[in-house]
């Protein structure tokens, strides 16, 4: 009887397996269908563990699918709220199933407190994410307030970094900086927490003790092993040390971070140690900074999309520009100002890429219509199109500068970048000066003046002097005073400073001057595109030229001097010409040829004066 | 119709400052001015309207610049003045400089508005310039398509999705109506010209003259739009299909969809919305994504073209809105089920899905204005590791000789083989050979959209590209590599479709562009099925923009997301920038039609009153002066209006000539009240009442059909306003 029944029940079993199977491969939606037969909260229970097994898009298909059962199922809301905060990054709807998840959730619970420990999980939980949505939304007295709503009745480890970041956003550095500590003391998410407190640190102007709390920040991650996260520390520290000049320390730091796992793939020590190693005239290194960086996130091709692309054509371009290759410098730096960047996770706001692409963008057109004014080889219809070009570049050029310092005073708090080597910005300090060029002068100097009375670094007052000479420049007297900041300038950390106001120098002066052939040669030992780009002529020594072969070749870049250490022959045979230039003391050589000679000193400016 | 001269300035007017308008709009589009575009606006409608008044004064050249001259530095003294009280009396004066950049472009533009418009009224010559550079706009944009899509500025590409118009009729509707405003707008301005010459017979000649020219000109350009627009339409249909990137749909077999000549086309127009139901990291192609449409693997002598049905089963080769379903493929190995949805976004002929589809079928579309169709399919997609494959076998040992003789029948050209031969030479295994000819392609050959071949019907269009300049687009990179592995004895085939970047996806959302039509090469490795080995070119001369419109997909995932429309909107109140993007707000037709028969009503409810005031009124002397408004109105209507440089009295007469008779006999009582002091005219209600109705009736004897269109005619009102003033 008993072995009977056990028959029939395996029996049907056996058919009922049978039927399911064969109703799995009739249907091959099966996978989505039959969550059909589901209760909406079995499909909730089974999108927290697909979370949970990184497949978010089979959670969130369960998750919809539990809302067309239950829409009033708060846990569905607040799981595909999450989602949308973290996977999607789609804050508005976020947001939406978010607050509906609350409202629900109070609706059948009624007020907290709750004494039951799953509803006070899930309040907790649909707190902290209406605040971290609202902060993503930039509302932050809206993220506080929740923050205020979840501490009346929970803790959580994330809380303290969380409300010190959003009281550092509301400007309240002294509230914030005192919560992070509290949070560090009471172990809440170290790493995090010190972080935050560096950057608040940082702010405040305590730098000193903001590299102590990096420090500690750096050795807590470290010691967490493979899971810990040391780059942004790192990165951190870095910004810190090169805002209090101490360029040799942050260039460690930052090597450091794109060594790190969690480094090489993070742009932002990568661009920082381009920003640094242009400032100090490297190129090569800045050059290998963006490889390296560009080799390493190849490893992650779901990243390799839009998250970082503006940053990294800002950077090429910029390097292009300093080295002399014009046209690659504009092709990278129009990318810049096309691409939509993500700032989700970096912290800098889209206005100051807006304001470093422009301006580096402007000083390309400015530096290619110095390349078009001096190109000899031309006939009369590309010179027609070259001085159309010209006049479209100038145009478009003023227009960028004007719209950098429109965005610098109207969207970026009267410029607060102004503050040297400010760490959320990007601007290439050293010649900053450039865009600040069309503020008054009255209205910059007060504002310098405002900026120098708050600002005690020694370094950061030679760019400060720099800027207001530039704004005026003009008279004998500038002279004088430019060459009292060149001397100023330090060996190295100031190079890209020395640079730019060498050739400042070089604007007031007269081409045939002894002066100016001792600067130009300077200027060009130092970056040899920078006599080009800004419309020079490098002082040479010319051999075997006639007179009308002079004049030409005295129309582009270069000048005839008797004293130069760089000197330009020119052979002639079957009609070709090959101009051959060497400098006598640093073996250097370079050889153009051309059918005439317009074109063979065009293709020898060409090498000549890029890197 | 009467259009009376001050209709007309209020036209040109109008016309002048809308173009700066949409000058101003299009500039912020390209570059953000900084400045508010509606400030702009209004300042450069102020210049117009101030140099349209500025006219009239007559003032000399000389007079003029001076005028601008001075106002000019009296701007730039204050200015100074400003900037010298502002750090004087303020610790950041910055504020002040930033003012002045607005206001700087602000006066710019008032000056464009201002000394445009005064040399229009002082000139006749710049009429002729500034047709000139509207044109020259108008062409430059018009030239600017790509097989008659216009994909700059990108509002019209927008503007035509969101009509749901195809984008050749967005190309000729944006062509016909510039010309058409053109002409309107010389129109109006030369014939206000004649304003000023009187209106003598031989000037109303040559005004009707110069209407009659303007209407043939404006049937003209109707008819060649007609004519154009269906050639356009024949041509781009029956010749092209959807190509773009040199793909179009394949019809049938012995067809092929792909062209050889140019790829120029390719647009960010969108095409589909594919939603993935899964997850599917194990994509061998990571970040691409490959969806397939149609597989070529007849060989007809001259070029690959899709095969009878007994080939390529694994193509669904259905239309969008039929259902396909086909046992799943026990034979191979490293296959994940991938169900994603698919929502049409242009008329597809053939359903395209990830790899093998086992089953396709209908979804309801969630939003049929945007959406032209939708389907779910299921596919078996691939999760091989590309690396583990080099040791592959190629082919199916299941397959007839007949099948593989398909699939490997060769071009006769023998230089494919030699070519084929020779790069593989050092390679053993199929998948190493494969990998030199596509990395032979990859490093040598460029890719261009415009390789411009000489293509002969009867030559082999892969030739001039493989063994000639080597240029190409995905089309030849595609034939070259079948050919060269078909050589090789590989089974190989073209599969057609899409090819996506996934990076750009969001939420599982993918968008597809007309520019991600894609043909790649795929060889069939034993247990794998079809595999695509495409080409990547180091070498790119031009490629179609790679960019995805973040803010299209957004609005789009938000039409499939329920969240959107069951949660309440209030959900959003309280947050900052929660900027709805799933509400641009773009009129339909209905919404157009609903909106100009509201303005048409609008304006006979207008002139009813205007007709009928008298009623309202108990004193005579307003009942006077409504009743007289009253009947000019109506004579208006009829076409008796004032005319220019006309006295009443003169109107008067003529009227009175014209109709035999004396329908403003109200004119004097109106003339008594405005030059007699009014309470000492003595004045019965019954009186006027009497006049009205007797100048009425002298009106009632015309045919009531003409008044019945007058009184319809909405734009006599503009003569009645200019009467008003």
């Amino acid at each position: 009887m008993r072995k009977g029944f056990l028959f029939i029940l395996s029996f049907l079993f056996m058919t009922g397996l049978a039927f399911a199977t064969d109703g799995d491969l009739d249907n091959p939606f099966f996978g989505i269908e039959q969550d059909n037969n589901k209760s909406a909260q079995e499909l909730v229970d089974e999108a927290s563990i697909l979370f949970k097994d990184e497949r978010p898009l089979d959670a969130r298909s369960k998750l919809l699918k539990a809302l067309e059962k239950d829409p009033a199922n708060y846990e569905a809301q607040m799981l595909l709220g999450g989602y949308y905060l973290f996977h999607v990054g789609h804050y508005r709807l976020s947001i939406k199933y978010i607050k509906q998840s609350k409202k629900l959730f109070e609706q059948r619970y009624g007020q907290p407190p709750y004494s039951d420990e799953k509803l006070k999980n899930d309040h907790a939980r649909i707190l902290y994410l209406l605040s971290e949505s609202r902060l993503n939304l930039d509302n932050y007295q809206g993220a506080l307030d929740t923050l205020d709503e979840y501490s009346k009745y929970y803790y959580g480890l994330w809380y303290p970094g969380s409300r010190a970041w959003v009281l550092m956003k509301l400007g309240r550095l002294d509230e914030a900086i005192r919560i992070a500590r509290l949070g560090i003391l009471t172990g809440a998410e170290p790493g995090r927490t010190l972080n935050i407190l560096g950057i608040l640190l940082s702010m405040k102007g305590e730098r000193q003790n903001s590299l102590k709390v990096f420090n500690e920040a750096i050795s807590y991650e470290l010691a967490l092993g493979s899971t810990g996260q040391p780059a942004t520390p790192l990165n951190n520290s870095g910004e810190v040390y090169r805002e209090i000049f101490l360029e040799d320390k942050a260039e460690g730091s930052w090597l450091k971070a794109v060594s790190m796992p969690d480094g090489c793939e993070h742009v932002l020590p990568s661009l920082n140690l381009v920003i640094l190693f242009n400032e100090q005239l490297r190129f090569e290194r800045a050059k290998w900074a963006m490889d390296n960086f560009e080799s390493c996130i190849v490893q992650f091709p779901l990243r390799n999309g839009e998250e970082h692309r503006a940053f990294v054509h800002l950077a090429r371009g910029r390097i292009a520009l300093h080295t002399g290759h014009i046209d690659k410098a504009l092709e990278h730096l129009e990318e810049a100002m096309e691409r939509q960047q993500w700032f989700g996770k970096i912290g800098t706001d889209v206005e100051d890429l807006q304001v470093a692409s422009h301006i580096s963008m402007a000083q390309a057109l400015r530096a290619k219509n110095e390349e078009l004014r001096t190109k000899l080889d031309l006939s009369p219809l590309e010179r027609v199109a070259s001085i159309k070009q010209r006049v479209y570049n100038a145009l478009r050029a003023w227009w960028l500068m004007r719209r950098a310092t429109q965005i610098l005073t109207d969207q970026l708090n009267n410029i607060e970048d102004l503050y040297v080597r400010n760490t959320d910005s990007m601007i290439e300090y050293f010649s900053f000066g450039e865009a600040l060029k069309s503020i008054p002068s009255s209205i910059l100097e007060q504002r310098i003046d405002a900026e120098e009375s708050s600002d005690q670094r020694k370094n950061a007052k030679l760019y400060y002097e720099a800027y207001l000479i530039e704004n005026d420049l003009g008279s004998k007297e500038d002279i004088q005073k430019l060459d009292k900041l060149i001397n100023a300038t330090r060996e190295k950390a100031d190079e890209a400073l020395k640079l730019h106001l060498l050739l400042l120098k070089l604007s007031l002066l007269e081409t045939k001057s002894d002066t100016y052939r001792k600067t130009a040669l300077l200027a060009y030992e130092l970056a040899p595109a920078s006599i080009r780009n800004k419309g020079f002529k490098l002082p040479i020594i010319l051999h075997n030229f006639s007179s009308s072969e002079e004049s030409k070749i005295q129309g582009g870049n270069f000048t005839a001097v008797k004293n130069s250490p760089y000197d330009i022959e020119l052979h002639r045979s079957s009609g070709k010409f090959t101009l051959k230039f060497s400098a006598n003391t640093k073996g250097v050589h370079y050889e153009a040829a051309g059918d005439s000679i317009e074109s063979a000193i065009d293709a020898l400016s060409e090498k000549v004066f890029t890197e | 119709m009467n259009i009376t001269d001050s209709s007309k300035t209020l036209f040109i007017t109008f016309t002048r400052t809308l173009f700066l308008a949409v000058f101003l709009f299009v500039a912020n589009e390209i570059s953000p001015l900084g400045t508010s575009p509606l400030l702009l606006i209004g300042l450069g409608a102020l210049g117009v309207v101030a140099a349209t008044r500025l006219s009239e004064l007559k003032l000399r050249f000389a007079a003029f610049t001076s005028l601008i001259a001075i106002s000019l530095a009296a701007l730039y003294l204050a200015k100074l003045i400003a900037i010298e009280i502002a750090v004087s009396f303020t610790s950041n004066a910055l504020f002040i400089h930033s003012i002045f950049q607005h206001l700087t472009l602000a006066v710019l533009v008032f000056y464009v508005g201002f000394v445009s418009t005064w040399l229009f009224w002082r000139y006749h010559h710049t009429l002729t310039i500034e047709i000139l550079f509207l044109s020259s706009i108008g062409i430059i944009l018009l030239s600017g398509h790509r097989e008659y899509h216009l994909d700059s500025p990108q509002i019209i590409n927008s503007l035509a999705w969101h009509l749901g118009f195809e984008p050749q009729t967005m190309f000729i509707t944006c062509g016909a109506f510039i010309f058409l405003i053109l002409l309107l707008y010389a129109y109006f301005s030369s014939s206000h010209r004649t304003r000023n010459l009187g209106r003598t017979q031989e000037n109303v000649a040559r005004q009707k003259q110069h209407t009659l020219t303007t209407l043939l000109a404006f049937a003209a350009i109707v008819f060649f739009t007609v004519i154009t627009g269906k050639a356009v339409y024949n041509s781009y249909n029956i010749q092209k299909g959807l190509t773009t990137n040199g793909v179009g749909e394949a019809e049938g077999s012995g067809t092929s969809p792909l062209g050889f000549h140019s790829a120029l086309g390719s647009t960010n127009q969108p095409a589909a919305l594919v939603r993935l139901e899964e997850d599917y990291s194990q994509n061998p192609f990571t970040p691409m994504l490959y969806m397939r449409e149609a597989a070529l693997s007849e060989f007809n002598g001259h070029e690959l073209v899709v095969a009878p049905s007994n080939y390529d089963a694994d193509v669904a080769n259905i239309n969008p809105g039929q259902t396909y379903s086909t046992a799943e493929n026990v034979n191979l190995k490293n296959r994940v089920s991938v169900t994603h949805s698919v929502y049409l976004l242009a008329d597809q002929k053939k359903a395209f899905a990830i790899d093998y589809p086992v089953t396709i079928r209908q979804l309801k579309n969630p939003d049929p204005k945007r959406f032209k169709n939708s389907y779910r399919a299921y596919s078996l997609a691939p999760t091989y590791k590309l690396n583990q494959l080099r040791f592959s076998s190629v082919g199916n040992p299941k397959w007839t000789n007949e099948v593989l003789q398909h699939y490997t029948r060769q071009n006769p050209d023998s230089r494919y083989r030699d070519l084929a031969l020779d790069l593989s030479k050092d390679a053993a295994a199929p998948v190493e050979k494969i990998m030199t000819i596509v990395n032979f392609l990859n490093k040598n050959a460029i890719y261009t959209l415009t390789p411009n071949h000489e293509v002969d019907p009867d030559k082999d269009p892969v030739e001039p590209f493989l063994f000639g300049d080597m240029r190409g687009y995905c089309v030849h990179f595609a034939h070259a590599t079948v050919y060269m592995l078909r050589a090789l004895g590989i089974p190989a085939r073209i599969a057609t479709g899409y090819l996506t970047d996934l990076s750009q996806a969001r939420d599982g959302h993918i968008l597809l562009r007309m520019s991600d039509r894609h043909a790649w090469a795929e060889a069939y490795l034993e247990g794998e099925g079809w595999v695509p080995f495409d080409t990547q070119p180091e070498q790119v001369e031009s490629h179609a923009d790679t960019q995805v419109d973040s803010g299209l997909l957004e609005e789009l995932m938000s039409s499939l997301d329920p969240g959107e429309e069951i949660l309440p909107k209030e959900n959003l109140e309280e947050e900052n920038e929660t900027y709805d993007v799933g509400e641009l707000y773009v009129p339909s037709y209905n919404d157009i039609l609903i909106i100009v028969l509201f303005a048409l009503l609008l304006l006979v409810a207008i002139k009813a009153y205007i007709r009928y005031s008298w009623v309202f009124t108990r004193s005579p002397q307003t009942r006077a002066l409504h009743s007289y408004r009253a009947v000019l109105y109506r004579l208006i209507d009829l076409g008796f209006g004032r005319t220019s440089a006309e006295t009443r009295a003169e109107h008067r007469t003529r009227i009175s000539s014209s109709l035999a008779s004396d329908p403003l006999e109200l004119q004097r009582i109106v003339e008594k009240l405005k030059y007699q002091n009014p309470t000492k005219i003595k004045l019965k209600n019954t009186e006027i009442d009497q006049l009205r109705s007797d100048s009425l009736n002298l009106l009632s004897e015309l045919s009531f059909s003409k008044r019945f269109i007058a009184f319809c005619n909405p734009t006599s009102l503009f003569a009645h306003i200019r009467r008003q003033r």
